[in-house]
């Protein structure tokens, strides 16, 4: 990159452009930027210091900020986030670098076919897969039908805070293991075969040549997978909306999900825009981490 | 030797198949369903084979369940569609000066818009529907259209793209006289055409699946896009047809298959293009 950056700015243009021409280039977006981006922005900071009173907002300092501080439903979504995305992310990244690497050996047929398969869940809309989950989850599901064939007891899923979380855990990791698969595949085919040569000479095996060069050689794709994995999962929605609408008792109530409560169904402003600073500060914090983590990455590499 | 390759073997292929089956599954099972009524959807083990519902649910999603789901793929498709060459125009534009021009503050603003891209996009929810609702757009195309113009990302992605665009080509279209606009659209747009499409195509994604933007600005019906009208068949009945939802669901599907059979190579791009950083 660096190089292609000196070779634009080595050679100046042979006819100076007019003074305005960047502008112009860089008008449309910049207007689309400031009107439905920037200004949203800033307005939200003012709306969440302050209060709904005799029909305008009046400041009101950190009001907002302390009452969601003692707010026990949006900690509890927090929480219910949290739990889920510690659970979720790993077992999703770990089914996709094995899949990934299952896809790409050389002794599977039928590649093209089994990939296609695999990416199919990223085509389905977000509302559709969840509304079809939930009716795969439901007490007289496929799920439960599937469990009672081995001897399992029907397990009522949606309407138990343990089990509900475990039903978007697993629509989940079903709609985006896909796409991880996809963006590893393209990692491990950036893999010279040159190095699974050298390590057969040496003796080892499928598993260790997995543990020992497929794995570390995927890690940097790895760790912008969780991160973008675990901010998706804190901007949790959909599923929630869809599968369970937040219950039951607010088990598997969302962030985001909360807002939209508090927004659009008490609207509320000031109190939604309150909980979406203090989401963006969260996933801020998650960002900054994964920048050290990637840095941290990069020297021992 | 041989036969524990042989074991080997059939171990790749009975996990790969076990991945495959998880994953189309459930997609076969929301078409089936779409031809069941309640009782084959929730009876003992019906799950692999078409019902006999089909007309009978189709008829219920045409005239009882209080959307118009073509009416839905259509506002989905224009919208979709607007945004996105919206998008990838302002976006490539802007990538351009970014790349190509040497401009006062060009550092500064390019460092404002990618801090942007920390905020998530919850943050200008409420501010956003203030705005649309003074603009008086509730419930129009424009409302979903304006705010998903802006790609972020297409403009840092551009931006990349441009960088290694041969200087030498550019000033030898500015000595056979082009101007700067007749460069960058005759000669530069369509030379980057592979990152252009990759670009267009998540653009596209995300606006097709977006819903919680759409669900807050858009009540009434006939403008719902097809996340939106698929999110409220549950709630239209008291006792809800499931067969007819999964029917709702899987025509809602259809168009997002026949885009990506018709396209596959770039949208697998089109997703390797986040990461190729």
């Amino acid at each position: 990159m660096e190089q292609t950056v000196k070779l634009s700015t080595r050679k100046k243009p042979f006819r100076p452009f007019k003074r305005r021409t960047p502008y112009l280039f860089l008008a449309p977006f910049m207007i689309f930027f400031l009107v439905f981006m920037v200004y949203p922005i800033v307005y939200a900071l003012v709306i969440s210091f302050s209060k709904w009173q005799g029909g305008s907002f009046q400041f009101a300092g950190l009001f907002q900020y302390s009452q969601l501080f003692q707010d026990s439903i949006f900690w509890q979504s927090l929480v219910n986030v949290l739990i889920v995305l510690v659970i979720q992310v790993p077992i999703m990244l770990i089914l996709a670098s094995i899949f990934a690497a299952l896809l790409n050996s050389k002794r599977l047929k039928f590649k093209s076919i089994f990939q296609l398969g695999f990416f199919l869940p990223l085509l389905i809309d977000s509302v559709a897969y969840s509304l079809t989950f939930s009716f795969i989850f439901a007490e007289n599901g496929l799920v439960n039908d599937l469990l009672g064939l081995v001897g399992i007891h029907p397990i009522n899923w949606l309407l138990n805070p343990f089990w509900a979380k475990i039903a978007i855990i697993v629509a989940i990791t079903w709609h985006w293991t896909g796409y991880n698969i996809v963006i590893l595949l393209g990692g491990l085919q950036s893999i010279p075969d040159e190095i699974y040569e050298a390590a057969k000479m040496d003796g080892a095996g499928s598993f260790r040549q997995w543990f020992s060069i497929t794995l570390p050689m995927l890690r940097p794709l790895l760790i912008l997978e969780s991160v973008l994995s675990i901010i998706g999962t804190i901007q949790l929605f959909t599923e929630p909306f869809v599968i369970t609408g937040g219950g039951p008792g607010n088990s598997t109530l969302s962030p985001v999900l909360y807002l939209y409560q508090v927004g659009f169904q008490q609207f509320n402003f000031s109190y939604a825009s309150a909980i979406a600073y203090a989401l963006a500060i969260i996933i801020a914090v998650f960002s900054f981490l994964q920048f050290r983590l990637t840095r941290g990455g990069g020297r021992d590499a | 030797m041989r036969s524990r390759r042989l074991i080997g073997d059939i171990l790749l292929y009975v996990v790969v198949i076990i991945g495959f089956i998880a994953s189309i599954y459930p997609v076969y099972w929301m078409f089936v369903a779409g031809t069941q009524n309640n009782q084959q959807i929730f009876g003992k083990l019906p799950y692999l084979w078409f019902g006999s519902s089909l007309l009978q649910n189709y008829k219920e999603l045409m005239l009882n369940s209080g959307i118009n789901i073509y009416q839905a793929i259509l506002n989905s498709l224009i919208i979709s569609l607007s945004s996105t060459i919206l998008a990838v125009i302002s976006a490539s534009m802007a990538g351009y000066a970014f790349a190509k021009y040497h401009f006062k503050l060009s550092k500064t603003m390019f460092q404002i818009i990618l801090g942007a891209l920390m905020i998530p996009p919850q943050v200008t929810l409420i501010p956003l529907f203030i705005l649309v609702s003074h603009l008086g757009l509730v419930n129009t195309y424009w409302a979903i259209i304006l705010p998903a113009t802006i790609s972020i990302f297409g403009v840092y992605l551009m931006r990349q793209t441009f960088y290694s665009f041969p200087a030498e080509l550019l000033e030898a279209a500015r000595i056979d006289g082009l101007k700067e606009g007749g460069i960058f659209w005759r000669i530069v747009i369509p030379l980057s055409r592979p990152t252009l499409s990759a670009l267009g195509i998540i653009t596209f994604l995300a606006s097709w699946t977006n819903l919680l933007w759409p669900l807050v600005i858009l009540n009434d019906s006939s403008s719902y896009t097809i996340p939106v009208a698929l999110s409220t068949l549950m709630g239209t009945q008291t006792q809800p047809n499931y067969g007819m939802i999964m029917l709702g669901a899987s025509i809602a599907t259809v168009p997002m298959l026949i885009l990506f059979l018709a396209l596959r190579r770039n949208f697998i791009s089109g997703i390797m293009s986040g990461y190729n950083r």
